[in-house]
This record gives C-alpha cells, sequence and structure tokens, in this order.
C-alpha cells in the first residue's frame, strides 16, 4: 500500500515534472493542406511528444485569426515554438505576424520551424528566411531530377520529364549529423521547391540534392514553350540546391526550413521506409531545441600557489609568471538524457588584445586533484580576484554531485605570460548543430610589485659584482685604516717640514 | 637709514626692520595666495582641466589605501585592456606631498578637511612658499630689498599663476617651490664649499625629481654652471666639494624613484652632470699637478690631456649610443631644440597646444614689465659677475630660448625673471631712493648754486621713482587681470556672458560625465580622444581605452583610427577593445572651438603614423586642400566615424532648414545628415558639448549592422510588400 502510493506520488511528480517541462508550440497552416488525413503521422509523432503542448492555427478561420498573435505587446513571446505550413493565401497570416515579428519571436528565444513548397511562399515568411541568407525558390519553381528520380511502381508513364520531380536521394546527402542522425537505409524522397543559401556561417546545411538535380521554372518554360534551361527560368542547380537548412543565431535560437510539405506526408513516409520520418523527427527535435544541446555547468580558474598572494595588497590579482589552472564542466543533451559531453576540440584562449595562449583543454575525472573543492572551498569567489568561479545553474546542492553528469576539462597548469593587463579568459566554442558555448571573464594581472623580485643574491650572474662591492669595501676599510693609523705620524710629520 | 639714527637704541632698529620684514612677507604671501582664490569663488573648489584630474585620483588612492599599495599600483581602468603600472610611472611627490599635509591636518590637529580641498589649495600654499625661497634665493645674488621686491613679483605674475591658481593640482604646483629652494641652496653650498649645504641640495633636488620630470632642467643647470666656472678658470675646493656631493648623493637619491630608475645613468639627458662630475675630478687632479710641478710641462700636460679627453668622451658617447647602453634623446628633448621636429616626427606630442612654440606677445603678457627689466638686470649682473651671478646669468639665457619654443616652459622662465627684474629694481632704487646726502648737507651750511643743484637732484630722484612706482601699481593690476580673465577658469566649467550681460556656466562636461556614472555599468568601456581620459577616470569613474599620460602610441592610434575609419572598419576595432561607449566633444551648436573635430586632424596624422595604407590625411581634404564639414566635404570625411558622430541628428535641430556649424562657420543642408548603424545615440548634453554614444551588439542572425538598419527601415518605409522575387547574386555556398 505505501508502495503503491509513493508510486503514485512519483508518477505525479512525474507528470508535473513533464507538464513543467512542455514547451508551447503553435502549428500554423491553412486549409490547402489536410492534416488529419495526409499528415496524420508525423501530427501523431508531435502530439505524442510529452515535450510539446500542441495548439493549431488555421488562418483560413477568420474566427481564430481575429486573436491570433505571436508577440504579446512587451514583444514577449507567447509560444515557445512555431511550425509554419505552407499557407497560399498571402494576406490572412501577413496580416498578424511581419518578418520582424518572426524576428523578434527567434531573437527570444523562440524557435520556428518552416515548411514551404513550390506553389506557396508567404511573402513574410520569405523576407524572414531571406535575413537568415536562406533564398528559398519562388512560385512555380521546381526541383527536378531526370537521373535519380522515384518513380512509383502503378505510374505508367515513366518516361515524362515532368514527372521526374520525386527526388530520391541518398541519406549520404544529410550533411549535418549532429541534426540528423546517420541512417543506415539509404533512400530519402523529396519534392518541392529548393533554396539558395548565402554563407552566414550561422547556417548549417542539412540537406542537399545531388549533382544531376536543378531547379526550374516550369510554368514559364511552358509559356514561352522553352525547352532548355536558361539562367531566368532556373533557380539553383546541382549541389547548391538545398532542400533543408537549419539555422541557429548567436543566441542560440533556432529555425529550420524544408522546401517540401510532402516530405511530412503519409505517403512519403511510407514510400521512403520511414527514413522521411527519422529525418523530420530528428530535424523537429533539433529545432525545438530537444537535441544537440550544449550547457556549461561550471567553470573555475585560480591561482595554484594560494600562499603566494601579496598580503600587504588588498584584494590581490593574479600576477606576472603566476601558475594558474581553469576547469570547466560541459553537459549535452542528446535528446533523451543529460549526459557529459566528450570533445577533443575545446580550447581556451587567454587573450589581451592579442591572444597569448590558445590551449586545448584535456579531460579529467571528479576527483581529479586541479579541481579547487577541497583547497578553495572557503573562498568567496565574487571578491577574490585570484580564484574565480561560476556555477550556472540555480539549484544549490552540492556542486560534486551536480557534476557528476558533466564532462570536465582542464587546462593543467598554465604560466601567465610576462605580461600585465585585463586579461580575458575565454571559450569560444562553436560547431555547427550543437549549441555555441561562449563564456568570457576577465581578470587583472598585475606587474610584480617591488619586493617581489628575486633579491640580487639569489641570481647567480650577480655575485660577481656583490663579491666586488664587498672587497672594495673591504679594501677600503683597510687602506683608510693603515692611513690614518699606522702611517698617520709620519704623514704628518712630513706635512709639517713642508 | 642707520646711519641717520644714530640717537635711537640700535635694538630697536633690528625689531623695528624685523617688523616691517615680517608684515611684509605676510602680505606677499597673502598676496600670492588670495590672487589664485578667483576661480574657487567663482565657481567652486574643483580640481581644474585634465592631468590634475588624475594627480586627484591618484592622491585618493594614496589617502585610501597604504604606502606599499600605491607604490605598486597597477590601474586596471586605464589604457584597457593594458592596464598602467601607475605606481612605476608617476612622479609622487605631489601626492605624498598632499596626502602628508591631509594627514597632519587630520591625525595632529583633528580638522576633518576633504582630501579634495587640501589639493584644490595645494598650489596656492607652496606660491607662498616659492615667495620665501626666491627671496633668499635672490638675496644671495644682491641683498635683502632685491629679495623681498623679487619675493613680490614671482607672488603675482602671470607666468607662474597660470600653473598655480586653486583647483590647478599639477606637478608644477609644487616643482617651481622646489625649483627655487634647489637653486638657492646650491648657490649658499657652493658658496661656502659646505658638504652640509650640499647634502641639503641634494635631499631636495630629490624631492623636485619625485615631484616633476621638469628636474632635469636642474640636473642639467647646475653641471652647466660649474662648467661655465671652469671655463672661466674660477675653479676652486669649495666648487669640487659642493658638486661632488650634491651629484654623488642626488643621483643615487633620485635612482629610488620608480619611474626615474636607471634614468641617471642610462639617458643622454643626464650625461653632462655625470661628465662634468668627472671633469671636476680631471681639474682637481690638474689642480695637484699643477701645484707640483713646473708651468712648461704643466701646459704640455694640460693640452695633451685635453685632447684625450675630448677624443675618449666623444667616441665613448657615440659608441654607448649606438650600442644602446644609453638611452638615445627623447622626441621632447629634440623638439626643444628644432621646433619643427615633433611636427615631422611625433604628431602626439606636436598635437599638445602646450608643447607649441610661444607667440611673442605671451611675453609680455605673463610678465608685463618684468620682462624688458630682466635684461637689464642680466647687464649689471655682468658688471659684477660673481660666481653666483653666473648662475643667474646662464639660466636667464637658456630658459628664454626654451621659453621660445615650448609655451609651457615660460613657467621656468618666469622665476629667473623675477629674480632678475627684482635685481635691476632694487639697484635702480638703491641709486634714486638714497636720499642721505641732503638729509646729511642739512647740517651745514651751502651756497645757493648747490641749492638749486639739490632741488635738480631731488625732482630727477622723484620722476624716477614716481614712475616706476606707477610701473609697479601697473604690474599689479596687470597681473589681477591676466589671473582674473585668462587663468582662472577650471576648464571643466566653462563660462560664457548672456545677452543682458549675466554670467552664464556651461556645465556640459560635469552633466555628461555623472550621467556616465549613474548610467552605466561599473566596468563600462569609455572610448574618447585621450584629451578626455583623465576626467572620464576621475569624473565619472569609468574604464578608458587612453588618457592623457601618451605612453603608449599605438593604442592612442588605434583609438584614432576608429575615430577616422569608416563604421564596418571601426566596429571592429571598438569589439575587439571591448568598447562599451563612445564619447566625443562637439563644440558647433554652441560655438565651442575646443571640439573633437578641431583636433580631428591630430587623430588622423597619429593613426596614419602607424596605418599609412589605411588612414591618408590628404582624403579628410578636399580637392582643393580644404577642411570642410558642409556639402563640399570629402567622402573619406562624410564616412569617418567622428564626422558622423558630430553631425548625427544635428540637422534635425534646424527643422528643415540648413544647420549651421558655429564653431567651423558652415552650412549643412539637411541631405547630409549622417547614418550610424553601429553605434546608438546615448547621450547628448544640454549645450551639444559632450555626446555619448553606445555601441550596438552584434546581430545574433550574423547580419552586419548596415543591412539590419536597411532591413528595419524597410519595414518602415513604402513599398515593402516586395511581392517579386529576384534571384539573390550569391557567392556558391561552401
Amino acid at each position: 500500500m505505501l508502495f503503491s502510493s509513493l508510486l503514485l506520488l512519483v508518477l505525479i511528480s512525474l507528470s508535473s515534472l513533464v507538464l513543467a517541462t512542455s514547451k508551447k508550440l503553435l502549428l500554423v497552416h491553412d486549409e490547402s493542406i489536410d492534416l488529419k488525413s495526409d499528415y496524420s503521422v508525423f501530427i501523431g509523432d508531435l502530439a505524442g511528444n510529452s515535450n510539446y503542448q500542441l495548439s493549431y492555427l488555421n488562418v483560413d478561420d477568420l474566427t481564430q485569426l481575429l486573436a491570433f498573435k505571436i508577440l504579446n505587446e512587451n514583444v514577449q513571446n507567447l509560444y515557445d515554438n512555431l511550425i509554419i505550413f505552407p499557407l497560399q493565401s498571402q494576406k490572412n497570416f501577413n496580416r498578424k505576424v511581419s518578418s520582424s515579428d518572426l524576428i523578434n519571436f527567434n531573437n527570444n528565444n523562440g524557435n520556428i520551424f518552416i515548411i514551404t513548397n513550390d506553389l506557396s511562399l508567404n511573402t513574410e515568411v520569405r523576407l524572414f528566411l531571406n535575413q537568415l541568407g536562406i533564398y528559398p525558390s519562388p512560385k512555380y519553381y521546381k526541383i527536378f531530377d531526370h537521373f535519380n528520380y522515384y518513380q512509383q511502381e502503378n505510374q505508367e508513364d515513366n518516361n515524362s520529364e515532368d514527372l521526374h520531380d520525386t527526388l530520391k536521394l541518398s541519406t549520404n546527402e544529410i550533411l549535418n549529423n549532429n541534426i540528423v542522425s546517420k541512417i543506415d537505409d539509404e533512400l530519402i524522397l523529396y519534392k518541392g521547391a529548393s533554396a539558395i543559401i548565402s554563407n552566414n556561417e550561422l547556417i548549417v546545411p542539412v540537406l542537399s540534392s545531388s549533382r544531376t538535380a536543378f531547379n526550374f521554372n516550369k510554368k514559364k518554360s511552358i509559356d514561352y514553350d522553352l525547352t532548355s534551361l536558361s539562367e531566368d527560368l532556373t533557380w539553383s542547380l546541382g549541389n547548391q540546391n538545398y532542400l533543408i537548412a537549419s539555422f541557429q543565431s548567436l543566441l542560440n535560437s533556432r529555425v529550420s526550413w524544408i522546401g517540401s510539405n510532402l516530405f511530412l506526408s503519409n505517403e512519403f513516409y511510407s514510400n521512403s521506409k520511414d527514413n522521411n520520418r527519422k529525418v523530420v523527427n530528428d530535424l523537429i527535435s533539433w529545432t525545438f531545441q530537444n537535441k544537440s544541446i550544449l550547457k556549461i555547468d561550471y567553470i573555475e580558474y585560480y591561482k595554484t600557489n594560494n600562499n603566494s598572494v601579496n598580503k600587504r595588497i588588498s584584494n590581490d590579482s593574479f600576477k606576472e609568471l603566476d601558475e594558474i589552472i581553469y576547469n570547466i564542466a560541459i553537459e549535452e543533451f542528446d535528446g533523451k538524457v543529460w549526459k557529459p559531453y566528450v570533445a577533443n576540440d575545446l580550447q581556451l584562449e587567454i587573450i589581451m588584445l592579442d591572444p597569448y595562449y590558445r590551449i586545448t583543454l584535456k579531460p579529467i575525472e571528479l576527483d581529479s586533484k586541479v579541481l579547487s573543492f577541497n583547497d578553495y572551498s572557503s573562498l568567496d569567489s565574487t571578491s577574490n580576484l585570484t580564484f574565480y568561479s561560476q556555477r550556472f545553474d540555480s539549484n544549490n546542492n552540492n556542486l560534486i554531485s551536480r557534476l557528476k553528469n558533466s564532462g570536465i576539462y582542464t587546462s593543467n597548469k598554465v604560466r601567465l605570460p610576462d605580461q600585465h593587463g585585463i586579461f580575458k579568459f575565454k571559450i569560444n566554442y562553436e560547431r555547427k548543430g550543437l549549441t555555441f558555448l561562449k563564456h568570457e571573464h576577465s581578470s587583472i594581472v598585475r606587474n610584480l610589485a617591488s619586493e617581489e623580485f628575486s633579491k640580487s643574491w639569489e641570481i647567480s650572474n650577480s655575485r660577481v659584482y656583490l663579491t666586488s662591492i664587498f672587497s672594495l669595501l673591504f679594501v677600503w676599510l683597510i687602506f683608510t685604516n693603515l692611513v690614518l693609523y699606522s702611517i698617520k705620524d709620519k704623514f704628518l710629520k712630513t706635512k709639517k717640514n713642508v | 637709514m642707520l646711519s641717520i639714527s644714530k640717537n635711537i637704541d640700535p635694538q630697536v632698529v633690528v625689531s623695528v626692520v624685523l617688523l616691517l620684514k615680517i608684515a611684509i612677507f605676510v602680505s606677499i604671501i597673502g598676496a600670492a595666495i588670495s590672487s589664485r582664490l578667483f576661480s574657487v569663488i567663482r565657481f567652486e573648489s574643483i580640481i581644474h582641466e585634465f592631468d590634475p584630474w588624475f594627480n586627484y585620483r591618484a592622491t585618493q588612492k594614496l589617502v585610501n589605501s597604504s604606502y606599499y599599495e600605491f607604490f605598486n599600483w597597477f590601474d586596471d581602468r586605464t589604457w584597457y585592456p593594458l592596464g598602467r603600472v601607475t605606481g612605476g610611472t608617476l612622479y609622487p611627490g605631489l601626492m605624498i606631498t598632499s596626502a602628508f599635509i591631509w594627514n597632519f591636518l587630520r591625525k595632529v590637529l583633528r580638522l576633518p578637511v576633504d582630501i579634495r580641498n587640501v589639493c584644490v589649495l595645494l598650489a596656492p600654499l607652496f606660491s607662498g612658499l616659492t615667495a620665501i625661497a626666491t627671496y633668499l634665493f635672490t638675496k644671495e645674488m644682491k641683498d635683502e630689498s632685491a629679495g623681498l621686491l623679487a619675493a613680490a613679483f614671482i607672488a603675482i605674475a602671470p607666468g607662474y599663476i597660470s600653473r598655480s591658481v586653486a583647483g590647478s593640482y599639477d606637478n608644477e604646483a609644487i616643482a617651481i617651490t622646489l625649483l627655487m629652494v634647489t637653486f638657492y641652496l646650491w648657490i649658499r653650498s657652493m658658496k661656502y664649499g659646505s658638504i652640509f649645504w650640499s647634502a641639503v641640495t641634494a635631499v631636495f633636488y630629490f624631492y623636485m625629481v619625485a615631484a616633476w620630470g621638469g628636474y632635469v632642467f636642474i640636473t642639467n643647470l647646475i653641471p652647466l654652471h660649474v662648467f661655465v666656472l671652469l671655463c672661466m678658470g674660477r675653479y676652486n675646493h669649495k666648487l669640487y666639494t659642493s658638486y661632488t656631493t650634491w651629484y654623488a648623493i642626488g643621483t643615487i637619491a633620485s635612482m629610488q624613484i620608480p619611474f626615474v630608475g636607471f634614468l641617471p645613468i642610462r639617458s643622454n639627458d643626464h650625461m653632462a652632470a655625470l661628465g662634468v662630475f668627472g671633469l671636476l675630478q680631471l681639474v682637481a687632479f690638474g689642480d695637484y699637478v699643477k701645484s707640483k710641478v713646473s708651468s712648461v710641462q704643466f701646459r704640455f700636460f694640460l693640452i695633451f690631456s685635453i685632447i684625450l679627453i675630448t677624443i675618449i668622451g666623444i667616441f665613448g658617447l657615440v659608441g654607448l649610443t649606438m650600442a644602446g647602453l644609453i638611452a638615445p634623446w627623447t622626441g621632447r628633448f629634440y623638439s626643444l631644440w628644432d621646433t619643427s621636429y615633433a611636427k615631422i616626427h611625433i604628431p602626439i606630442i606636436a598635437s599638445v597646444s602646450e608643447h607649441q612654440p610661444t607667440a611673442w606677445p605671451a611675453f609680455f603678457f605673463d610678465t608685463q614689465f618684468l620682462i624688458w627689466l630682466f635684461p637689464a638686470g642680466i647687464y649689471l649682473l655682468f658688471q659684477e659677475l660673481k660666481n653666483e651671478h653666473v648662475f643667474v646669468i646662464i639660466y636667464g639665457v637658456l630658459c628664454s630660448y626654451f621659453a621660445g619654443v615650448m609655451v609651457r616652459l615660460m613657467l621656468t622662465l618666469t622665476p629667473i625673471v623675477c629674480v632678475s627684474a627684482a635685481i635691476a629694481l632694487s639697484k635702480l632704487f638703491d641709486v634714486y631712493m638714497d636720499f642721505s646726502e641732503f638729509i646729511k648737507q642739512k647740517s651745514k651750511s651751502e651756497t645757493v648754486k648747490a641749492n638749486s643743484n639739490k632741488l635738480i637732484k631731488i625732482v630727477s630722484k622723484f620722476s624716477v621713482i614716481l614712475t616706476f612706482g606707477l610701473y609697479l601699481v601697473y604690474f599689479v593690476y596687470h597681473c589681477t587681470w591676466v589671473t582674473s580673465n585668462a587663468y582662472s577658469s577650471p576648464s571643466v566649467v566653462l563660462a560664457s556672458r548672456a545677452a543682458d550681460g549675466s554670467q552664464q556656466l556651461i556645465d556640459d562636461y560635469r552633466e555628461a560625465y555623472y550621467w556616465l556614472r549613474m548610467n552605466t555599468p561599473t566596468d563600462a568601456k569609455i572610448m574618447s580622444w585621450w584629451d578626455y581620459g583623465y576626467q572620464i577616470g576621475g569624473m565619472a569613474d569609468r574604464t578608458t581605452l587612453v588618457d592623457n599620460n601618451t605612453w603608449n602610441n599605438t593604442h592612442i592610434a588605434t583609438v584614432g583610427k576608429a575615430m577616422c575609419s569608416s563604421e564596418e572598419v571601426s566596429y571592429g576595432i571598438l569589439k575587439e577593445n571591448d568598447v562599451d561607449y563612445v564619447l566625443i566633444i562637439f563644440g558647433g551648436v554652441i560655438g565651442f572651438s575646443g571640439d573633437d573635430l578641431n583636433k580631428f586632424l591630430w587623430m588622423v596624422r597619429i593613426a596614419e603614423g602607424l596605418w599609412p595604407d589605411e588612414v591618408k590625411e590628404r582624403l579628410f581634404f578636399t580637392a582643393r586642400g580644404e577642411y570642410r564639414v558642409d556639402d563640399q566635404a570629402s567622402e573619406t570625411m562624410k564616412n569617418s566615424l567622428m564626422y558622423k558622430m558630430s553631425y548625427y541628428n544635428f540637422i534635425e535641430l534646424y527643422n528643415g532648414r540648413d544647420g549651421i556649424d558655429r564653431v567651423r562657420n558652415q552650412k549643412l543642408n539637411p541631405s547630409l545628415s549622417p547614418e550610424l548603424n553601429i553605434l546608438e545615440e546615448a547621450f547628448t548634453s544640454e549645450n551639444w558639448i559632450v555626446r555619448i554614444y553606445k555601441v550596438k551588439k552584434e546581430d545574433p542572425f550574423g547580419r552586419d549592422l548596415k543591412e539590419v538598419s536597411q532591413f528595419d527601415k524597410q519595414l518602415t518605409g513604402a513599398g515593402r510588400k516586395k511581392r517579386i522575387v529576384k534571384k539573390p547574386q550569391l557567392d556558391l555556398h561552401i
């Protein structure tokens, strides 16, 4: 009895935990798409995921649209995540949401998943994507591939060029495994628009077409009876056809774009043997920050020899040539659990105008001696300039138990340069598809105080000079004594004689 | 006077003279102090100008922490991110003096005085002491009456007041006092050949070294004096004793100041003192040889040794300089000899107004009628030409040259002008105020002719005395007028007259600095031209990139480059140096001519010195070589950050009419209104003198800030709905 009630309690607390962590997700669509029948698997995946609290907006339903906003009057987000399906009518949605609203939404840590296709590209959505550097092909432009197309079994005229628009892609085209994990099976299906993307470093291309694909304005070519490709009729070609592109802003909020709604449809899901579904689910969980999330738990750096702090200087800082140790703890969320982040390319920079050091940090265990917990726990890091430590969580439980889940990295002993100044200790870990880790803290490195230089007798080179000084003093003393006492009488006598 | 009062007790005479002397001194010191208080009465007890703000801040540091901490002070709030080893790069004499006075007042007299008031009133206090030192110095030259005149002159001479009004808390405030004391003690020790007086001279020399970089003047003047005396064949044992004692103690003592360190044995500026020290040993040896051998042999010995020494000396100096053992001459030293040197080679020195050559009227302005009595005094000293007179002559000649080269050296000329003029005037008064012959002759019977002769004599004497009396009165008027009008402005607060003649205070600086103090985070980094660094540090208590201690030319050039480059280039520099705010001075609205646009060419020149490929001074002028800011201004000028910051929102002030820059008297039409993408206006003071801009954050989407503001503008402007989609012209994605 007791056990079952305890279990209930645990269950209740778990469910409340789930409720607390579930994010508000809004799906915007219009009536051109039948979500219930054509996209039931996709919707089912979303609704079944306890991370999201799903709600819908049909932009063609004017009563729903009337009360719709994504930002409140203080420019705060009303939702956490947004999915926008292709919207055929321009005005309904655009009346309520502008491209700068989408920018603000994203800057407030709201994530957006955008789906467009070859028949509908909403202006505000397009302007927003253009600001990121993603340029989806406009209406009537569609991607074709005469070499790698998918052909349904019951299809009759398989030679018609018009029908070579369902691309058969190999999973090797997936460009970033932090976003979409590796799929062993080969086949992915795609039909719709593609995009040109700029060289903005924050864009992460996820899927591009094969070299033989091209994006082509079908309608125009029929009107003008053109059969060959020309510059005006194509949007993008070959490898430059990007089909899925993701974006992570400097504030770590995420955006993904996909140029095909059919990619998510039940039909494509089943035709691709659920490979499309795997891609979409990975993409959704990456975009809504349920995957590839890094977090700094703890940072500390301190002077190794705390006894060499100059007690005559109130609140002494680091000084030139001090030995310091820098430690950092990082966790990763892989979609299920928080676990230690493993990397061999994590670097610490020590900068004053230019980097003086760029050190690759080494992983260590929690019981390692270089961690300061035992020696420095009594020090107040807010007022001590030779000991900096910072926790990045709000709960106050024991730090050691908190860090059990983290990957801990150390610089080992580093000797500060022979240069005073205000040095920045900087971690700037930017990897495509992972949360950007950025941390910067400045510390004073002072010059040596007047009596902190080595004494003359400690420097072996100076002993020559010391010897000569003291021998000169000694000889001078002997000489004057001789003059004053032993030769005195004679000296005086001669003087008198003169 | 004593001769006429034979029937009066001499004891009484002595005490009357003493009383008179005390009365004179009290009034001289009173005049010296009170004439320096104009600024305190008109404005308030406030630190003036630029450098004093640093000295004040350093004094606060000394008072609030220990002496050890002050000496080892690493200042992380200036020269970000380099920091400044302030304890090792300042002359601590001034701060220690005021901290000593402050502690004395608080701990001994139990007066709860604010350190600021001690700092403000230190210069007037020391000017009183200067008067006494000048009196003693002149007394050694001539007599007490000349001394009193000199003391009165130095007390109110504008040349000295310019650097010692209340609030002008600068090194010179105490340095001139120490200069005169050291010279007085040197004359005394040289006269008597006393080791005691030489040692005291060395102690005051040490104090002077601790107080002001101008100590090099003493380091060179005393050896020069000795050298000239040697050349005149006036070597004696007194000279040897006093010089060697002073040099040995003084040099070792001066090396105890961290900022000076090993300079006395390494820098060329100090080599003359060492050379004369060596020469003196040789001369003493020669003197000894001379007493032992015949004159013919001695002549041979002399010629041979002189040639040898000259050769060794020249080769040694050249060799050591080339080997780098002796520091080469400093730029300031070169600019003393060649006035155009700095302009060509070191723009940072030339950009300081007080390093400019003096305009001739300044001599009259600063010393009035003393300037033409000065040569007369020198002439009179030539008549007598004792050893100590040689000193005054050398000092006078050297300083008149230096004062002509650099405005700020007017300060060192003023004391000797006062001394020399006082000697001339007292000699004149000695002759014309001597009425003893008339009093004596009264007792005897005289002829009529002699009587008329006497009348002419009396008339001529009175006319001379009255003339010079009038000059003296005018001198006092002039000094008061100059002090009140030219030298009593704190320059932090500006005074102007309203249309009805009432005084108006323009307090923009303090308004802006207070805004910074209250509205920015304590660790905010403020970029401004170096002139305002000390004030920002002192008044706003914020971190600055560069300040008036112009020790790092590269860092100043970096700031100059940020100011004169286009926005994209500047943004990189601002981000690299973690700048949060940019502060500029703009006088175009009320016609304040000392603003940053007028200093702008110096920023360009200094930046060009380091990056000649990126910054070109020529491009900031129009095709006809004019410096313009209106519609004819060059493109580079219009694109520079300084131009944009100065005129941002300025033309909007004129409601669509042409904006008028009242400093440069040029019209700016509304089409020139600049666009700022990387900065946003944070604060503009009441009269627009100080403008502060906040550096924008990087765009989270990785766009450059120009694109961002174009996008924002598109949203508000017409035609925002672009239905037609054009294919973007992009490079291939790699």
